[in-house]
């Protein structure tokens, strides 16, 4: 038994050379500071030793909203993250996270997160169930991800239960949530005139005649002289939402739990039409959230623990399985086309459309059930028979997310009225009422399987600390479509090291193979370093009375993003079916040469740099600061623009292009207190990132401006506006434009490149991407006794959104006329007018992708504001509840931006909410 | 339990040792490894004869052109036929691309010509499939020739394309890698180099085709599209815009060569005059010739699909409603904003059934319907014009100021007083879709380039006359008269020409290789319509008022194509001149 454990001591002690870290169960013996970050891999170090670049929020930093993504709670709220929102549907929010900005072109930009260890979906998850929320920033945080970690990694832990007696949280709240903007189309008249001057801007002859402008204004005849609004016809000003939940925590010295039951519910703006027909349904998002966290001493050395989660989502909506098509068409239908109801009470409607109120109430109801499961069990052992310190875990996980589509659909007949004026009424049919025909054969799944297992070491000799870790991790995700899954496998591990609290070192690595890459090109090894100095424990500034805390830190390190978009396996050469060809009356299949191969295909690198310092003042200031330095290189890139076409090729993906990006963040925060009664605190947040392409293949252009090197990811380039055409004679002296047969109102455009021509090659960088370069959150807060005032409001800069379909283009595709266009070019307006003259065709040069139609896309918007109130103790503890609060608030109450006719995040379809609150939380 | 538990311990820690101390890609490399599955590589591709067939389908796809308005690549990314690009016609709305091309808005970045990039996809394919077409194994050497003499036609064809708008092109025929990258960059070759590559393929291509193809396989090319194609290229390099040394543009120096000749060789026309004789040799063994003996026989030569007289058609695309894009180019009467009209000037071209000219007034008559039932059979059976039937839905055709038809749809005004008829089928209508044919080559146009040869090689002979005649006489139309002059013969071939294969994408490039397009009302200058006025009753006839509706812009720089900028700035073409 000697022999036996002299060498496991040897090989332990090579593996303490290696690395080891302190897994968060042990927190409770450790010797240092209790508040600890959390690492994902399930160990964490006290906040004193971390040098990375890491923010972190614990879940009471999120709002009291009730909505269906978690990602729409962390807007503004964690510094380095920019979350952008495009939609706001319930169930169908889409959110894109960036760490520290966008920092490559290449096609695959999305985060990895990771829940508990495990990389899973999380919109899904609530407040209630989280513990914290972590971004890894820089790269030496990141290295231990391997290839999956270069666009940083989001780390959400799920609360544990610990020991003690049963506490219960209930909460609930209900309110509301209405429409912050909603388009503004002008009604009948309006349209009616302004068609007229459309049709005679182009040439043809007036279309309505002065008594059909009266009869539009006056509103004699609704039938035949309709005048709808269709969003008054569909929507309600309100749609209730609701959130309920109950969580357990507890338990004795071997057996800790946290338990949640959660609900939610988030109706649709939609007014309700299922008490209406039978072919009909509300449209409404409702969840179930489930969770228990169990830890379980096996034994005094072995610990078990088991996170269970589930969610099941149900949306149901009248005429489609999204509201993408109904907000379509209200947005199309001119308001004159037809009446909601005919005299005969049928629905109104022509060949072009149906009738939007009559989809909503006839042609049955769409349902989307998703659900989402996580497990995970995890097993931890300790060695310290070995050595103090040393214990080893493994850890398995099944993640699963599962969408399916029911429908039961039907159509039914619209009708056109036409009165021939002498009485004679005559309705044409449209459309077949049908059946209800069901189907349920659609779904979408993404499942990742994992096992980990590492070794932890943590001990402290004298003034020493070490934090240390080694391990391997294997992960395989299966996506609907994909015939192969996405497999990673690696070694991963740490050691940090801190002197007298003052000095700490730290390494990193991690070792990784993905099954992206051919044989032998699989594998690549992403280091770290960073170096930490707490200043404000050395003697000089010790005994300081300003500043309390001052830590330096610098890291450097590598990490890879191993996204490949579309195309797999670009390593061998495929043939692929490409189109068919008719002989006789028989189609056959033809087939082609693929992508051409790219055998040395690897992932694109990140080389990143980052210097910052955390600080404390007056026990009442505390200010981080973090700059990065961002240098990503092997982008995969097609040099398509620099092969002659006449090698006929689908030319490969290389891995040539290189990124700059550069940033910092800032966060300063304000503690005060005025009196035993009076708290309030003040956090700022503005982060900031830059970046530059350096490198990427493209063709040589005539024109400097014309290159994508040297400016920012995806910058738009687009043709200038410099005015309106006055007059002939101007549009006869100007350069000629290509697009369309120019008149006095339509848009002049630049001549950048002097040719005397206005066409592709005028297009010039101008403006930003969606994606705000600088986000700032501010966050305030104010308790008085037992009243408590929170605001968190939300703001971006350097950014541009683009104004362009039927929204804002007047008469274009048969489409109806906005208010913005009211202030068009006419020969009287001509001065003061800011829209291009109108035109009732298709007119290519006005509507093109130019400067006229981009806006500036920044905005200031007041996320939240909450004012609570929290019950005296001596009333309620007689029912035996503990705490209890009372609370409302208000969500995205306010914006002040730029863009005014739409809402600058969303521009079109379903519309951004303002929701209100009134909620209420006891703990027993 | 106490020894469970320290073997658990045990095997747990030797299990890690073990995995962590070999090698990561051996070991677990299995498990990074692609599972086995369907993905077709070259090797299959060329492992069967059936592999094999679906690469020259393939081909096919990419690499046969139709002016099929279907708004692909395979037609240049086009919603308009080519015939509103001339004095044909012009397309239905304002925002066809056709209208820029009108406008003279030819530049180096709109070249309209959007199947460039497909044509070379197509000769690559070609060239794979020509270096390794030996081995398959299941193949019969009949097979083999037969893919061969395919993959060359449609290589020739492709390089015909080109040389038509550009001139001479870079000459590829073997597979580029990427290893060395600046092989890619071949030069433009000469007019001389262009066309005798595209002979040399034509010509083994028709070595190897049969005559005919079992019916399931019908678009397949025979030998006959071949000669087709040998004597559409050498008439076309016989005519003046190539058989020169003064095209409409030089470049300096050698460089001319690219674009032209440099010298006039009327033995070129001999060349030509042959390769045509060779087609009208060919077709009676075939089973091709010349629809007639009956009335609606020019009619029946587009209105029914694979007839005697196609030599090589195209239908890669299925039938199709109504309203697709496709057929909105072409038809008018099921929708808005569709259908080609057909240019006043055009309508002239179209002589009296006696061979007279017919006498149009330019400012204008009274007597439409008068003017119109004395013109050549062709005219009706190609154009819908007022008062003519077009299917049981329409049986009259109302086009004059103020007419609405009860029962169609708003329509964008016909501006130049007539539509187009050839090509849509009248069996087509809201319900029922149409299937497009696209007609490549048929025999008529042997005729009419051998006759055009003949007569430019030795003057008017007896075999220039009897050529023309033939395509007359089928539609009833009387013999030329004799004794016209080689310049007289000229023009009357060229007008027989014209409004034969009227909207078939042969006036296009006509009036190119005639350099006549600068010319005023060719697709220069005024374009002509009519508007209709209905005379008031007991008259029964119409009156015609002449306008021009447009004015066009053809420069001379626009006779050569411009490659596309991006090609440009790669650094291996030279530029065609003036652009």
């Amino acid at each position: 038994m000697k022999n036996k454990s002299y060498k496991f001591r040897h090989i332990s002690l090579f593996f303490i050379i290696w690395m080891t870290t302190v897994m968060v169960t042990r927190s409770q013996e450790s010797k240092t500071d209790s508040s600890a970050v959390n690492f994902g891999y399930n160990y964490s170090i006290p906040e004193w030793m971390v040098t990375r670049s890491i923010s972190t929020i614990s879940s009471d930093n999120l709002d009291n909203s009730v909505t269906s993504h978690l990602g729409t709670k962390l807007l503004g709220r964690v510094p380095g993250l920019t979350v952008s929102q495009t939609s706001n549907e319930p169930g169908l929010e889409s959110i894109s996270l960036f760490s520290r900005g966008v920092g490559t072109f290449g096609p695959g930009r999305d985060m990895l997160i990771i829940v508990d260890g495990f990389e899973s979906a999380y919109d899904q998850l609530i407040p209630e169930e989280i513990e914290t929320i972590s971004l890894l920033k820089d790269a030496s945080a990141t290295s231990m991800y391997g290839m999956r970690g270069a666009n940083g990694v989001l780390i959400i832990t799920t609360k544990k239960g610990k020991a003690g007696p049963l506490e219960v949280n209930v909460s609930a709240q209900t309110g509301f949530e209405s429409p912050q903007r909603l388009p503004d189309f002008l009604n009948s008249y309006d349209y009616a005139r302004l068609y007229n001057e459309a049709l005679i801007n182009d040439g043809l002859s007036a279309q309505y005649t002065n008594s059909d402008l009266g009869a539009y204004q006056s509103g004699s005849d609704p039938y035949l002289y309709p005048d709808v609004n269709w969003y008054n016809e569909l929507l309600r000003n309100g749609a209730p939402v609701s959130k309920y939940n109950v969580t357990f925590t507890g338990g004795r010295q071997d057996f800790r739990y946290f338990v949640l039951l959660g609900y939610l519910n988030r109706s649709g703006i939609y007014k309700k039409t299922a008490d209406k027909t039978d072919f009909s349904s509300n449209s409404d998002y409702n969840r179930f959230n489930i969770r228990s966290n169990v830890e379980i001493d096996l034994s005094n050395r072995l610990t078990a623990m088991i996170n269970l989660g589930a969610s099941l989502a149900n949306k149901k909506n009248p005429a489609g399985y999204n509201t993408d098509n109904i907000f379509n068409m209200m947005s199309m239908i001119p308001p004159n086309a037809f009446p909601v109801y005919n005299p005969n009470q049928s629905y109104g409607g022509n060949s072009l459309f149906t009738n939007p109120w009559g989809d909503m109430l006839e042609t049955g109801s769409y349902g989307t059930n998703s659900r989402a499961f996580q497990s995970m069990i995890k097993l931890r052992y300790d060695l310290d028979m070995i050595t103090d310190g040393l214990s080893i875990f493994a850890a398995a996980s099944f993640n699963d997310r599962f969408t399916s589509y029911s429908s039961k659909s039907r159509t039914y007949s619209r009708y056109t009225l036409t009165d021939d004026g002498s009485g004679n009424i005559e309705y044409k049919q449209f459309g077949e009422p049908t059946s209800l025909s069901a189907s349920e054969s659609q779904f979408n799944q993404w499942r990742n399987a994992g096992f980990q297992s590492y070794f932890n070491y943590q001990n402290n000799f004298g003034n020493n600390v070490i934090e240390s870790s080694l391990g391997y991790d294997l992960n395989s995700n299966t996506l609907q479509g994909e015939r192969t899954n996405f497999k990673h496998l690696g070694v991963n591990g740490r050691f940090s090291y801190a002197h007298d609290t003052k000095y700490i070192g730290e390494i990193s690595l991690g070792y990784y193979g993905s099954n992206g890459y051919k044989r032998g090109k699989r594998f690549g090894f992403f280091p770290g370093m960073s170096i930490g100095w707490i200043a404000s424990n050395e003697s000089f500034l010790k005994n300081n009375s300003v500043i309390d805390y001052l830590k330096l830190k610098a890291s450097i390190g590598v990490s890879g993003n191993n996204a490949l978009g579309n195309q797999r396996f670009m390593y061998d050469q495929y043939y692929s079916a490409s189109g068919s060809y008719i002989y006789g009356n028989t189609s056959l299949q033809g087939y082609r040469e693929s992508t051409i191969a790219n055998p040395d295909l690897t992932w694109e690198k990140k080389k990143e740099i980052n210097i910052g310092f955390n600080s404390k003042f007056i026990n009442t200031i505390d200010f981080n600061f973090d700059v990065f330095w961002q240098n990503r290189y092997d982008i995969l890139a097609s040099p398509e623009s620099m092969i002659p076409q006449l090698a006929g090729m689908w030319t490969p993906q290389l891995n040539v292009g290189k990124v700059n990006n550069k940033g910092f963040e800032a966060q300063i925060g304000y503690n005060g207190k005025n009196s035993k009664d009076l708290t309030y605190f003040a956090e700022l947040n503005i982060w900031y990132a830059k970046n530059k392409i350096t490198n990427i293949p493209e063709a040589i252009k005539q024109d400097q401006y014309q290159f994508r090197e040297g400016r920012p990811v995806d910058q738009p380039f687009l043709l200038q506006y410099t005015g309106f055409f006055e007059n002939e004679s101007e549009v006869n002296n100007s350069p000629y434009q290509i697009f369309d047969v120019v008149q006095p109102g339509d848009l002049k455009y630049k001549d950048q490149n002097d040719d005397g021509v206005v066409d592709e090659l005028d297009t010039y960088p101008i403006g930003y991407t969606n994606i705000p370069e600088l986000t700032m959150g501010l966050n305030l807060g104010l308790q008085y006794k037992n009243v408590y005032i929170d605001a968190f409001l939300q703001g971006v800069m350097n950014r541009s959104v683009y104004l362009s379909g039927l929204n804002f283009h007047a008469f274009q595709n048969d489409g109806k006329i906005s208010s913005m266009a009211l202030n068009r070019w006419t020969s009287a307006t001509h001065a003061t007018a800011d829209y291009p003259r109108l035109s009732s065709q298709n007119n290519s040069n006005n509507y093109r992708y130019s400067t006229f139609w981009q806006r500036d896309g920044s905005f200031l918007s007041f996320r939240n504001i909450e004012i609570g109130y929290n019950i005296p103790n001596k009333l309620i503890n007689k029912i035996g509840i503990g705490e209890a609060t009372l609370f409302v608030n208000g969500v995205n109450l306010f914006k002040f931006d730029h863009v005014k006719i739409a809402d600058p995040e969303i521009l079109t379809g379903y519309p951004a909410m303002s929701q209100y609150n009134l909620g209420l939380k006891i703990k027993f | 339990m106490k020894i469970l538990v320290k073997l658990t311990k045990l095997t747990i820690i030797f299990s890690i040792i073990g995995l962590l101390t070999t090698s990561c890609e051996d070991m677990m490399g299995n498990f990074l490894d692609k599972p086995p599955g369907v993905d077709v590589t070259e090797d299959t591709i060329f492992s069967t004869q059936i592999n094999v067939e679906s690469f020259l389908t393939g081909i096919y796809r990419n690499g046969m052109y139709a002016d099929i308005p279907e708004w692909t690549q395979r037609n240049g990314n086009r919603e308009y036929l080519i015939a509103s690009m001339t004095d044909e016609g012009e397309c239905p709305a304002a925002w066809y691309g056709c209208n820029n091309f009108n406008r003279g808005g030819m530049t180096v970045t709109n070249n309209f010509d959007g199947v460039w990039n497909h044509r070379w996809i197509a000769i690559r394919s070609i060239n794979i499939l020509l270096d390794r077409i030996d081995q398959v194994p299941d193949a019969s050497q009949e097979y083999k020739n037969q893919a061969i003499g395919q993959a060359k036609f449609i290589r020739a064809l492709c390089y015909f394309e080109m040389f038509k708008r550009y001139g001479g092109v870079p000459i590829v025929n073997f597979r580029f890698n990427l290893d060395d990258p600046e092989s890619l960059k071949i030069p433009r070759a000469t007019i001389e180099e262009t066309v005798n590559f595209i002979l040399e393929d034509a010509k083994a291509a028709a070595n190897l085709l049969p005559n005919k193809w079992p019916s399931q396989y019908t678009g397949k090319i025979t030998k006959g599209a071949a000669l087709m194609l040998i004597s559409r290229t050498l008439l076309y390099a016989a005519s003046p815009l190539t058989n020169t040394a003064n095209p409409p543009l030089s470049l300096p120096g050698e460089d001319n060569k690219l674009i032209c000749y440099g010298n006039t060789d009327n033995n070129r026309w001999k060349l030509a005059a042959d390769a045509a004789k060779a087609v009208i040799d060919w077709a009676p063994g075939a089973g091709v010739e010349l629809l007639s003996g009956y009335d609606k026989a020019y009619q029946d030569v587009w209105q029914i699909p694979d007839n005697k007289e196609i030599i090589l058609s195209v239908k890669f695309q299925p039938a199709q409603a109504y309203n697709s894009t496709m057929w909105r180019a072409y038809n008018n009467f099921y929708h808005p904003q569709a259908g080609l009209n057909v240019n006043q000037q055009w309508v002239e071209k179209y002589e009296k059934k006696d061979g007279t000219p017919q006498i149009w007034n330019r400012n204008g008559g009274d007597n439409l319907t008068q003017l119109y039932s004395e013109l050549d059979p062709r005219f009706d059976q190609s154009i819908a014009y007022n008062g003519c039937y077009w299917n049981p839905d329409f049986p009259v055709i109302t086009m004059w100021e103020g007419a609405v038809a009860s029962n169609q749809p708003p329509l964008v005004g016909n501006k130049s007083g007539a539509w187009l008829r050839k090509f849509v089928p009248p069996t087509m209508n809201r319900t029922t879709p149409g299937f497009a044919n696209w007609y490549l080559y048929r025999l008529a146009e042997a005729y009419l380039n051998y006759a055009e040869a003949i007569n430019e090689y030795s003057g008017p002979v007896q075999e220039a006359y009897a050529a023309v005649n033939i395509i007359r006489n089928r539609v009833g139309m009387p013999n030329l008269p004799a004794g016209l002059s080689k310049e007289q013969f000229r023009e009357r071939v060229r007008n027989e020409r014209d409004v034969e294969l009227a909207f078939e994408e042969h006036r296009m490039w006509d009036t190119y290789r005639w350099v006549i397009a600068d010319q005023n009302e060719v697709l220069n200058g005024d374009t002509w319509g009519i508007k209709i006025y209905k005379q008031d009753p007991p008259s029964t006839e119409f009156t015609y008022v002449y306008y021009v509706y447009e004015k066009r812009t053809f420069t001379t720089n626009m006779y050569r194509i411009p490659f596309n900028q991006n090609e440009i700035n790669k650094g291996y073409l030279i530029q065609n001149p003036g652009w």
